[in-house]
């Protein structure tokens, strides 16, 4: 088996007579591309046409670092298209849009191409709910059925397929594909779940060995409860934020992670590919070597690493800002306020149903009826007037109500709290940009809780392709209509 | 001090001339239709004449077996009622519209009528979501420092047993809530699976693990405390008065105190008084000669109550409501039930059934798809095949299935619930509660998940009085309205 790493986290497979095309971002950027998307890093062109054609595409889940039309507009559409059940459907209309036939797999599901079986499982169950929908795949090549292939992807193993290795009905993958998604940000960068408080449940992500932390959860801590393959390969954090200046990603260079962890390792192997990376998988060993229809660019690779050096020796803080460019009105703003009001009002009872919702009611919910408590505040920057417009959540009453607060005493009344721009808001609840459009860009949170159930994961759950799949479907279009894809 | 039983979680607390109501319901039912009422067990009546003035109310909670409207309009609007920091402000609404004096009492903030000082305090954090507005009573004699605290339906929150055994309290006894719903014929009532597997939480000893959690969870939070009072589960849908559930309190207190080397358990009946004042706590039997058992009850509750394990007749209940119009059901279908569903199906996704939903990726046919869910919505008459509603996860939405497979759904959807579709109307009229629709027995549900995780327990806690005030209010004053008490 030979497989290949284009970047980020698309991966080409091949076996003597078959190959699949996972997660195809073949262009050099994806996601928006008005102002704010993502540039993949290292930086590397890929010449689709001298790509071999594969057999089968597999897209994992529908987050635009996975699922780019873009890219897909690039391929044959004779090519399949394999989805996992539990994909969101609007992900099968844009790929059969483009003219593609898309086929559905259940987790489990086997697919035989030639000489290569694929095996579809959906994610294990303790996996972040935005990351839930995953799909991870399975290799077998007949021709080297002692050494299949997982790509693990964004997700905590299968259990699934835990359990068939464990019943003996499949091989152990002595090759794992996994995915380091720190995306650790700089000092004076703030990360999409950093917490403004200053508390003992502040985000510790800048602090200390946090690199260390990284590479034990990618390499050892994540394969704890399971087999332990002979052969890593770690890839994410692939990407550059257009609106951030620093450059890459701190300990997103998979290849010195990889050296490194193979210094204190007693068996394992760790690799870092970079694109356009071979790495043949043969009895007793690994050859790696080059595919000549990916170009990286190794001279700018160096160049952005520099300038994120510099970034970090200048102690300079990035300025946040609306991701949404295009002006609005104060009178359109203000013409927006009740769609806000409803969108809130909606969100009320899934708020109270999520884990954000079981911490803000096992909050007291205040003294008296005057004071009732509030222990959450949604804060709209630059709304009408330029000012911020805000509104607490009352867990008495079970609704939002417009605050005052000032902004210098927020932290101290609100335990939770969230922060965006109005404009962006009002985009995400039009279907303009998605909620991970201002990830870790324009959006900012404080709370006092596991940093995975906090305002941010909630806004990821709620306002995400899993829940508001409606919404997804409306961007989805909006950007095909665009004419972003060919 | 003293402290009388009014059936179910009902007391009359006296001390010297001071005398306070807690969740008083003075009649023989509640409800919130005329032809579905729930009864107190064992039966009796209040001669409300006879029963004295009253200082105060304390409402612990807005449960409808707790808050009783028609029992509060009773009273002379100048007897104060006390709320706690959690209660809905609709339920103060209420009691504003009624004429009556309403005073919300912090968490834990002590306040004094007469010679009984007494505080509210809100549940633990692990109390059940649908039970987050439910507080705790801490009742101490001003003038003997006898102290009593009542549970309710939450967990213990620390503050309060700080409280308790604070120097200068004594006390003396506390009511502990037997809220372990088992039908007397074995099953788990409106938590029930009707999937055919065995369910451990109703096998074996399930009565000894009931009993010993009930009062270890005393000791664990106040060491050894003198005197154990056992109350809950008084109601039946029964109209002749046979009891629902299986162990009633007065075979439970028996069988604990034949455990105990110091402590002892009562289990009042409506009548019987615990006297708190002595050096040690006394019990005397039908004390109030205001309130006055049925002649059933009189001959013990044990002498007309039928055998265990045989079926009660509520279970002939199909629905609580009779069936739509066409023109209604049509109306209802095709924008209420819509818009419903639609808000729902977010609260779902981010609840923990929603996790469960993600988590089951084969069942009895192999994979599965992206449907688990099935809403089954029963209709009786011209129409008699049922509406069968899937929640597709791909598509975030909830999606119509041919009713040919109705008779094949429990064996396609690991999870499903079953109810009339008048009464879903109903519910979401406000007409009536969850609770009631659960409890009367039109509501069947099956899963493969931990049954606080059903999916009725989902409709509990998403229809309960906090997420869904409106719908709880409007029932609330539908009870006053049936009586014209408006």
């Amino acid at each position: 088996m030979k497989i290949t790493f284009v970047g980020h986290q698309t991966w080409f497979v091949e076996g003597a007579r078959a190959s699949v095309l996972v997660d195809p971002v073949l262009r050099d950027r994806f996601g928006r591309t008005e102002n704010s998307g993502f540039q993949v890093f290292p930086p590397r062109t890929v010449n689709a046409s001298e790509m071999p054609t594969p057999s089968a595409v597999f897209i994992s889940h529908e987050h635009s670092d996975h699922f780019d039309p873009g890219s897909l507009a690039l391929l044959d559409t004779r090519i399949p298209v394999y989805l996992g059940a539990l994909v969101i459907e609007p992900v099968a209309e844009v790929i059969r849009q483009l003219g593609f036939t898309v086929h559905r797999v259940n987790s489990g599901e086997q697919l035989e191409i030639e000489d290569l079986r694929v095996t579809f499982f959906a994610a294990g169950s303790a996996t972040a709910y935005w990351e839930s929908r995953v799909y991870q795949v399975y290799f077998e090549s007949s021709t080297a059925p002692d050494d299949p292939f997982f790509i693990a992807v964004d997700a905590l193993i299968s259990e699934e397929m835990q359990s068939q290795i464990d019943a003996g009905r499949l091989v152990a993958p002595t090759t794992v594909a996994v995915s380091n998604n720190s995306q650790v940000t700089p000092e004076g960068v703030f990360g999409s779940m950093d917490n403004r408080r200053v508390t003992p449940f502040t985000n510790p992500k800048k602090k200390g060995f946090v690199g260390l932390g990284v590479l034990e959860s990618v390499v050892h801590s994540y394969f704890k409860t399971h087999w332990r393959p002979e052969r890593i390969l770690i890839c994410g954090c692939g990407f550059m934020k257009d609106s951030d200046d620093f450059g890459p990603f701190p300990f997103s260079d998979q290849q010195e992670l990889a050296a490194l962890a193979n210094r204190l390792s007693l068996g394992p192997v760790a690799f870092g590919p970079l694109p356009g990376e071979r790495y043949e998988i043969r009895a007793g060993g690994v050859a790696t070597s080059r595919v000549p229809w990916i170009e990286l660019d190794e001279a700018r690779m160096q160049s952005l690493r520099a300038m994120r050096d510099r970034f970090m020796a200048s102690g300079r803080s990035l300025r946040k800002q609306a991701v949404v460019s295009t002006p609005m009105s104060d009178s359109q703003k203000q013409d927006h306020v009740g769609l806000i009001e409803k969108s809130l009002s909606d969100m009320v009872s899934a708020l109270m149903m999520s884990k954000l919702g079981r911490h803000l009611t096992s909050r007291s919910a205040g003294n008296d009826e005057a004071n009732a408590s509030s222990p959450l505040v949604v804060r709209l920057l630059d709304g009408p007037g330029g000012e911020a417009l805000q509104w607490a959540f009352d867990a008495r009453a079970s609704g939002f109500r417009r605050d005052k607060t000032e902004a210098q005493s927020l932290l101290e009344r609100f335990p939770f709290g969230v922060e965006l721009w109005f404009v962006d808001f009002i985009a995400i609840l039009q279907g303009e940009i998605q909620v991970w459009d201002i990830a870790g860009t324009a959006l900012e949170s404080w709370y006092a809780c596991d940093e995975f159930e906090g305002p941010v994961p909630f806004f990821y759950s709620y306002f995400g392709e899993n829940t508001s799949v409606e919404l997804a479907r409306k961007v989805y279009f909006r950007r095909l209509a665009s004419g972003e894809t060919p | 001090m003293k402290a009388t039983s009014l059936g179910h979680l009902g007391w009359h607390l006296s001390d010297g001339t001071t005398a306070l109501l807690v969740n008083p319901v003075l009649e023989g039912s509640f409800g919130s239709t005329h032809d579905h009422r729930f009864f107190l067990f064992p039966r009796r009546t209040i001669d409300f004449a006879e029963m004295g003035h009253v200082d105060g109310i304390v409402l612990t909670n807005e449960h409808i077996q707790n808050f009783h409207p028609p029992s509060l309009a009773l009273m002379p609007r100048s007897v104060p009622i006390f709320i706690g920091c959690e209660t809905p402000p609709f339920l103060r609404q209420i009691l504003l519209d009624l004429g009556f004096t309403v005073e919300r009492l912090g968490h834990g903030v002590s306040r004094v009528v007469g010679t009984i000082e007494f505080s509210l305090f809100r549940g633990a954090s692990s109390t059940l979501a649908m039970d987050g507005t439910v507080h705790s009573l801490l009742a101490t004699s001003t003038q003997t420092n006898a102290t009593l605290a009542i549970q309710s339906e939450c967990q213990i929150h620390p503050d309060l047993v700080t409280q308790a055994t604070a120097p200068g309290r004594k006390l003396k006894a506390f009511v502990a809530t037997y809220n372990f719903q088992l039908r007397r014929n074995g099953t788990l009532g409106f938590l029930s699976n009707a999937f055919p597997l065995p369910d451990e939480s109703a096998s074996g000893f399930v009565g000894i693990e009931v009993l010993n959690g009930i009062l270890n969870e005393v000791s664990e939070h106040f060491g050894v405390v003198e005197a154990v009072i056992l109350a809950g589960n008084g109601y039946t849908t029964d109209m002749d008065g046979q009891p629902m559930f299986r162990w009633d309190n007065q075979t439970l207190a028996g069988i604990a105190n034949r455990l105990s080397l110091w402590s002892r358990v009562f289990a009042p009946l409506p009548s019987d008084t615990i006297h708190l004042d002595g050096s040690r706590v006394q019990f005397e039997s039908g004390a109030a000669s205001w309130i006055r058992l049925e002649a059933l009850c009189q001959e013990g509750p044990q002498s007309k109550i039928p055998d265990e394990g045989s079926e009660v007749e509520t279970a002939c209940v199909k629905s609580a409501f009779p069936a739509l119009s066409y023109e209604r059901e049509n109306e209802f279908l095709g924008h209420e039930l819509k818009v419903a569903l639609s808000l729902l199906r977010k609260a779902l996704l981010l609840s923990e059934l929603g996790e469960e939903l993600l988590r089951v990726s084969s069942y009895l046919e192999g994979p599965l798809g992206p449907k688990r869910l099935v809403l089954r919505l029963r209709r009786e008459g011209r129409n008699a095949e049922p509406l069968l509603l899937a929640l597709d996860l791909s598509r975030g939405e909830f999606v119509e299935v041919p009713s040919s497979e109705d008779a094949t759904l429990m064996r396609r959807y690991p999870f499903g619930l079953d109810l009339p579709l008048s009464d879903l109307e109903g519910l979401l009229r406000g007409a009536i509660q969850f609770w009631e629709l659960a409890t009367l027995g039109v509501v069947r549900q099956w899963y493969v998940c931990d049954r606080m995780k059903s999916p009725v327990c989902f409709m509990l806690t998403y229809f309960s009085e906090r997420l869904h005030p409106a719908l709880a209010e409007s029932t609330y004053r539908s009870s006053l309205t049936l009586r014209g008490l408006t």
